[in-house]
């Protein structure tokens, strides 16, 4: 029985989204097809730049040779790939419209609730116009549906719609945003601003993230500065999986806000950031309610690199409703730090080892029946160290990607093992995989994260 | 030694054949010899004045400035006639080649320009479009050359009795090189050519500044030729004064004609041209070739006047014989002191400069050439020929003065009075030590002219009626875009202005804020108190705005750059001396330091600047030279005596002549510039022989067991007389340099290696026998061992090490003496694609083995730092889909890693991504980042491996290998070749081989276009790689390529990267 949250009111218009969703992919998936066809047969050898053939050196008629080989089609360049379009997409493209179409196998859900064997399917959709005077508009939207064997579950979202416009030295963002922080790989302590949704079938890392409804503005002091503030006038928390009894209740105050001196494009950067607003992850309290509570963060992060090497560290100091570490079901304020260091082996391979410690404040032993908060919040001991890793190769001229990470505790056993593929079969059509395995005691976040491990494959058309 | 020697005598027309074919062959390659001046092969580049100076010609094309002088016989320069002279002199300069357009500055030119108050502000005009016909109109014109104080002395006189054209000169382009079009003498004769035009009884009219002078300078160099003829008298008479036979007058004439022929041959075949340095070369051979060959006929004369006493031997077998015996018993002799002499020489290619390697290796091959004739040739001649006559061989023995000298010298080094040498020298050293103290380090090209000379007259007079013919460059240049517009910039250059004008010496100055002041002054109705800066930068910007509404966009070019980021002041002065230039630039530099925002930084440069560089560079190479010469010699003379003390007394003399030549230098005022530094190094190469030739000898004769003094006394007779002869005939020969009128360093050299050559023989000839007697060292006296088949063991080694690498060099010198080395060629590779700044537009095509196809579009922006080297650099997908968004943004740093970002749509952050690793594929395509970026020429070896075309195009195919395993492992590469197209060194195909060797990846670049014809930028349109081991391959076309239009700063921001 899915748990009842106000994301799930989408439900109610089912019927609607569900016809809307085919009807496009129908259509695109059709022109899809004729665009898979107009790639089989031989590209027309462009001709080459016009102006080219009269303002140069030597002769150009000889210069662009056939290779040795006569299996090898002539090198030309296909110097206008949106005219092989279909028109539709290419019309579509041109309006600064993009997107993809979606359809995949997961052998389990992000639920806990052991169903498996879903077929998924999805369009995701993205604008993108910028104009002359600096002002931009940008949005993204997906919709689809996560199939079960008996059952299904539409899936719809408008991730981001915002405006740009600048100014001079100020850039400023208004509308519903992502945004990110931090400079550590994947695990951000001053990343607390815009939530994610963790029970999405998502292949990609941080396509689970959503935006919040925010102006944003940022005053560059010079080429290499700036100061950002953030206002988030709606708190949207993160979206997590809520068992049969559990709730949710999510604020609804507008004080939440943020600051940021950034310096990026010299030989280190580095920023200072501050947020004062609502916790995007909640406490759960002894009635099973997530409560989302206030909190101050205090955030630092520098990069970078070295040779071969590139070095980061971030860290963040939480000051949490329960500043002294009384309240059993708030948590208690904590030092979170990340510090990693990467090496480029070179070949497109690459390897990042990142250490992690939360340090909890006026630490106490949690009781028996706090534990279950403890374990969500990461404060079941005073330090929680743990390591990540993640090395990653790209081939055949980066068509093939593969990628192996994962990330364990030092002192429980709880661990993480994530290996995952992507291939480019052309521009169009990409294929993912991906494994998900999570182990550990059944006081780790990992532990509890056992019925989620999953196999999945998503192939994607991109027009 | 002898097998070998048996062998040349037996083959003995075989020999003379090869030899003469080669010399056939080599002779008509030296006629392909031009002599020519390139600047750019003297300069050294690294030196900051020669930066300064190579940048300003980049950005404000100033680089030799020519000066044409119009003065009126009668009344002043407002005559229409005179005007008339000034227009047309204008009009035809701007259609000569290679003189640069934008900066002719006359009355008549487009860039004169009358900035004038009127009621409604500024007005600017062009001074003179048409020349004034009625007295209003030319008082009119005076009035507005008066308010505008910029070309009050420089443009027109203060006196207004000479009006000036001036036009600069840049480098001839290696194409004009090729056509002939390369030498100053060229644009010389062509603005003289349009100066002879107008020039008649109303007007004095002359040509200088210095393209006349380089040209000038080119002419003298070229006397080279003639003097080698007179050389060749010289020796010749002396020789014959010496032996009194006919081959002692020919034969060693035949040695250094031969290896000049040879030497020049190997120059044409490698197409240095001659140059300053490289046309007392042939003479250079001629001195020491002879000196070998006398030595060598010396001894042959002795051995057959020997064998002669032996009443069995016919003439004929009597001549054979001492042919074997004298190359037996001297030929390792002469290898060693040749060698060691060419070791010297070769060792000159550690040089900066390009010419003074080339002279380096010039020498070096004539003098092994020298070896390998002496070697081969002359005893196969000498078999050939008769044997002497009983007249002949009578003549030679006879006592004349040369032994008398000798016998002399003798007396001293065995009489009583031995010490009396050791107090002499000691008195001579101590007189150099104190001329030393009195030497100067300056150059000024116009004191090594004749103050008569009809150019020095004509420049005098002008340098003393204007503002002066010598022009320095001040570089200011800010850290951003509008840096000089800044207030306080503009007015620290106007006191400066103002300092520098006060200095000695200097006549004006020329910079922008005269311009603004000028400005300011006529937007306030032309009141005096206005003549100065502006306080606000918006009124300077302003101001500029109404000045370009009616002046034209290139007005101020020569002062400023496009966006006011570097300004060059202009300077004129009356001395061209190094040493005031460097006191100059003392006081400059403390100004600045006072006056200046620390975000400023100025610089000096200039032609006067770029000789002071020589002359600094050279003076110091030269003494790092000279040490390493004196250190060669030591080490080889101990080798092969296998004693330090016998390095040591060789060294004595050389040591002794490079002391009395400084301190000659210092007591005749003489100033230690390029043409003296240089004569230092001939005098020791020169030197080196006399010691080893005499200890040499000693050492057979006490090994004999002839008695010390008697051994000292044959000596002296047989080696040391042939030093003498030897030191007479270069001393001759140099001395015919002396009567090459008008141009002092020809004078210079004849005095210096005169001396040099007297000092050293009888060095040789004194204090080194002297200092033999007194310590007697073990290698004379003990290990004396002339037993010659184990000695020729050794020598036999020598020789073959000798000719081994006499081949060698001489195999490699098309290769290695080219004009440009290799590096260089990649140097200019490397900045043939900086160009300030672009946009453009790629299409990068992907192609798999199946013939699978996937496309990238991007569209990209550069912008050059202001070092001229790095390159700020952003990409921005625009296709396929699921990159688009994606923004790169590469800071180059030559010094360092590179800095890479990366915006990632999906992530929402830009993150700072490991540069160091090269190799990796630049967006999957076949080109890796080092490919993309370019590969820092400094991090690898390169060699020219030979010339090939491609498509018609001639190239230099280069191999460059990695300098270490890091940059090999960062690159990827083991080695490069690239095909460079030699006349704009543009890359048309490059290969390319993994690290462990095997060929990886093909390149080919065509479509290029001339996209900076000023700074000779070129941009190919299509770029193609092929991986030979995947079979991918890559196309990019790139279309709508723009440059220099002033890319924003902004765009290589992080900010820029998140604007989506």
């Amino acid at each position: 029985m899915l748990p009842v949250s106000h994301e799930q009111q989408i439900a109610t218009n089912r019927p609607r989204l569900a016809g809307v969703y085919l009807l496009l992919s129908v259509v695109l998936l059709g022109s899809g097809l004729n665009c898979a066809t107009a790639q089989d047969t031989p590209a027309p050898s462009a001709p080459l730049p016009a102006e080219s053939s009269s303002d140069t050196k030597g002769s150009p008629d000889k210069t662009v040779q056939k290779p040795a080989t006569d299996a090898e089609p002539a090198m030309t360049p296909a110097d206008n790939a949106a005219e092989q379009r279909p028109a539709l997409l290419g019309k579509l493209n041109a309006l600064g419209l993009t997107g993809s179409l979606r359809s995949g196998y997961w052998s389990s859900n992000r639920l806990y609730d052991d169903r498996g064997h879903i077929g998924t399917a999805s369009t995701w959709l993205k604008l993108d116009k910028r104009f002359e005077n600096g002002l931009g508009v940008f949005a993204e939207a997906y919709a689809g549906r996560e199939n079960f064997r008996d059952d299904g579950n539409d899936i719809a979202r408008l991730r981001e719609a915002y405006l740009d416009a600048r100014s001079g030295a100020l850039d400023f963002r208004l509308g519903k945003q992502i945004i990110a922080w931090g400079r550590t790989d994947r695990l951000n302590p001053t990343d607390n601003l815009t939530p994610r949704d963790t029970r999405l079938l998502a292949a990609d890392t941080d396509e689970d993230r959503f935006g919040s409804l925010a102006a944003k503005a940022s005053w560059n002091l010079d080429a290499f500065t700036s100061v950002t503030g953030v206002w988030l006038p709606e708190f949207r928390p993160n979206r997590v999986y809520l068992r049969s009894g559990f709730s949710e209740v999510i604020p609804t105050g507008s004080r939440n806000w943020a600051l940021k001196l950034d310096q990026s494009g010299k030989a280190v950067d580095w920023s200072v950031s501050y947020y004062d607003g609502y916790d995007l992850s909640g406490d759960l309290s002894a009635s099973y309610v997530y409560q989302h509570y206030r909190t101050r963060v205090l955030g630092f992060d520098t990069a970078t690199t070295r040779g071969a090497w590139r070095f980061a560290l971030e860290s963040a100091y939480t000051r949490t409703e329960d500043p002294d570490g009384t309240l059993a079901y708030v948590k208690n304020p904590f030092v979170y730090t990340v510090l990693g260091i990467e090496r480029d082996f070179g070949n497109n391979t690459s390897g990042i080892v990142q250490l992690f410690n939360r340090h909890v404040l006026h630490y106490q032993s949690p009781t028996a029946s706090e534990q279950l908060h403890a374990i969500l919040t990461s404060q079941l001991d005073r330090d929680q160290n743990g390591v990540s890793l993640r090395v990653a190769k790209k081939w055949w001229n980066e068509t093939l990607e593969t990628e192996l990470s994962g990330s364990a505790l030092l002192e429980r056993r709880g661990y993480l093992v994530r290996p995952r593929l992507t291939y480019a079969w052309s521009d169009q059509v990409k294929l993912l995989a991906g494994y998900e395995y999570f182990d550990g005691s059944s006081n780790t976040l990992y532990g509890l994260l056992k019925r989620n491990r999953l196999l999945f494959t998503e192939l994607r058309y991109f027009f | 030694m002898r097998r070998y020697i048996e062998f040349i005598v037996r083959f003995r027309w075989a020999v003379l054949a090869a030899v003469l074919i080669a010399t056939v062959f080599l002779h008509f390659r030296g006629q392909a010899l031009t002599v020519i001046i390139d600047p750019n092969n003297i300069v050294p580049r690294s030196h900051p004045f020669v930066a300064t100076t190579l940048k300003v010609e980049e950005v404000f094309g100033s680089r030799y400035v020519g000066v044409i002088g119009i003065t009126p016989k009668d009344g002043d320069v407002f005559n229409p006639k005179v005007l008339e002279k000034v227009q047309r002199i204008t009009g035809k300069l701007r259609e000569t080649p290679r003189v640069v357009k934008a900066n002719l500055l006359s009355v008549s030119a487009r860039r004169a320009k009358d900035i004038r108050g009127t009621e409604e502000g500024m007005e600017v005009s062009q001074m003179m479009t048409d020349v004034p016909s009625t007295p209003e109109q030319m008082a009119a014109l005076k009035d507005a050359l008066q308010r505008n104080t910029a070309y009050m002395n420089s443009v027109v006189s203060n006196d207004f009795k000479t009006i000036t054209v001036l036009a600069e000169v840049r480098d001839a382009t290696p194409a004009e090189l090729k056509e002939g079009k390369g030498g100053f003498s060229y644009v010389n004769k062509k603005i003289e050519d349009i100066v002879a035009a107008e020039r008649d009884d109303s007007v004095d009219i002359v040509v200088t500044g210095y393209p006349a002078f380089l040209a000038l300078l080119e002419q003298f160099s070229g006397r080279g030729g003639l003097l080698l003829l007179i050389a060749i008298g010289v020796i010749g008479i002396i020789h014959y004064e010496a032996f009194r036979t006919i081959q002692g007058l020919v034969l060693p004439l035949v040695t250094p004609i031969v290896a000049v022929t040879w030497g020049k041959g190997f120059m044409g075949l490698s197409g240095v041209p001659l140059d300053i340095f490289n046309m007392s070369t042939p003479i250079l051979i001629l001195a020491v070739g002879a000196g070998h060959a006398v030595q060598m006929l010396k001894r042959y004369y002795e051995e057959y006047n020997l064998l002669r006493a032996n009443p069995a031997l016919s003439p004929r077998e009597a001549n054979r014989m001492a042919v074997v015996e004298s190359i037996v018993k001297i030929g390792p002799v002469m290898l060693t002191a040749g060698l060691v002499a060419a070791a010297g020489f070769l060792s000159l290619m550690i040089f900066d400069i390009v010419s003074i390697r080339v002279f380096g290796i010039f020498a070096g091959v004539g003098i092994l050439s020298v070896l390998v004739i002496e070697m081969t040739f002359i005893p196969a001649l000498r078999a050939v020929l008769p044997p002497p006559g009983e007249k002949e061989a009578r003549m030679e023995r006879e006592e004349r003065v040369w032994d008398r000298i000798t016998g002399f010298y003798a007396d001293q080094i065995l009489g009583k009075q031995r010490s009396r040498i050791f107090i002499i020298t000691g008195i001579i050293v101590a007189v150099a030590l104190a001329g030393m103290t009195q030497l100067k380090i300056e150059s000024a090209l116009k004191k090594y002219f004749d103050p008569d000379l009809p150019l020095m007259v004509a420049d005098k007079k002008l340098n003393e009626r204007m503002a002066g013919t010598n022009n320095v460059y001040l570089m200011i240049e800010g850290d951003k875009p509008d840096a000089i517009k800044d207030p306080a910039v503009l007015k620290a250059m106007d006191e400066l202005q103002t300092f520098i004008t006060a200095q000695p010496n200097i006549g004006k100055v020329i910079s922008i804020s005269e311009f603004i002041k000028r400005m300011n002054q006529s937007m306030n109705a032309d009141k005096p108190e206005f003549f100065s800066i502006p306080d606000k930068q918006a009124t300077i910007a302003e101001y500029l705005l109404i000045y370009s509404m009616s002046g034209e966009p290139g007005d101020f070019d020569p002062y400023v750059d496009y966006d006011y980021k570097m300004a060059n002041m202009v300077i004129f002065t009356h001395s061209d001396s190094t040493a005031d230039l460097h006191l100059l630039w003392k006081d400059i530099q403390g100004f600045v330091a006072k006056k200046f925002p620390p975000n400023i930084r100025v610089n000096i440069g200039g032609s006067v600047a770029q000789s002071a560089a020589i002359t600094e560079v050279i003076v110091k190479d030269k003494i790092l030279n000279v040490v390493q010469i004196a250190s060669v010699v030591f080490i080889a003379a101990a080798v092969v005596f296998r004693s330090l003390v016998a390095g040591a007394l060789v060294v004595t003399p050389l040591l002794l002549s490079v002391l009395v030549n400084m301190g000659l230098m210092g007591w005749l005022g003489m100033r230690l510039n390029v043409p003296t530094a240089l004569t230092s190094a001939l005098a020791i190469g020169i030197g080196a022989d006399y010691a080893i030739y005499m200890l040499f000898r000693l050492r057979e004769e006490i090994a004999r067991g002839t008695d010390v003094d008697a051994a000292f006394r044959k000596v002296l007779k047989t080696a040391g007389k042939a030093c003498l002869f030897v030191a007479s005939a270069v001393a001759g020969g140099y001395a015919v340099q002396a009567g090459s009128r008008g141009y002092y360093p020809h004078t210079w050299s004849a005095i210096l290696i005169g001396t040099a050559m007297l000092v050293s023989v009888t060095a040789a000839l004194t204090v080194m026998p002297a200092l033999v007697l007194k310590f007697r060292p073990k290698f004379i006296f003990n290990g004396g061992d002339v037993d010659t088949t184990s000695g020729n063991k050794r020598t036999g080694l020598a020789m073959v090490a000798a000719l081994g690498l006499a081949t060698v060099l001489m195999s490699a010198l098309p290769n290695k003496a080219w004009a440009l080395s290799a590096t260089e060629i990649m140097e200019k590779n490397f900045m043939v694609a900086k160009y300030a700044d672009s946009t453009s537009e790629s299409t990068m095509t992907l192609t798999n083995k199946s013939g699978q196809k996937r496309v990238r579009k991007t569209f990209g922006t550069s912008k050059l730092e202001p070092n001229g080297i790095d390159n700020k650099r952003m990409t921005r997908f625009l296709e396929p889909t699921d990159v688009k968004g994606t923004v790169s943004m590469l800071i180059e740093h030559s010094d360092k890693d590179d800095d890479i970002w990366i915006y990632l749509p999906s992530v929402k952050k830009v993150r700072r991504l490991i540069s160091s690793n090269k190799k990796d594929s630049f967006v999957g395509t076949d080109f890796s980042y080092g490919d993309v970026i370019g590969h820092k020429v400094k991090e690898w070896n390169h060699t020219l491996l030979k010339e090939e075309d491609v498509d018609g195009s001639s190239c230099f195919v280069i191999e460059s290998i990695p300098k270490d395993a890091t940059i090999k492992a960062n690159t990827g590469y083991s080695k490069r070749i690239a095909w460079i197209q030699k006349d704009n060194f543009v890359t048309l195909k490059s290969v390319a081989y993994d690290e462990a060797g095997e060929l990886l990846k093909e390149a080919r670049y065509s479509h290029y276009k001339e996209v900076d014809p000023v700074k000779k930028r070129w941009q190919a349109g299509i770029l193609e790689a092929r991986n030979i081991q995947t079979g991918h391959s890559t196309v990019i076309a790139i279309d709508n390529f723009k440059v220099n239009i002033g890319v924003k700063d902004d765009y290589f921001t992080t900010r820029y990267m998140e604007q989506q």
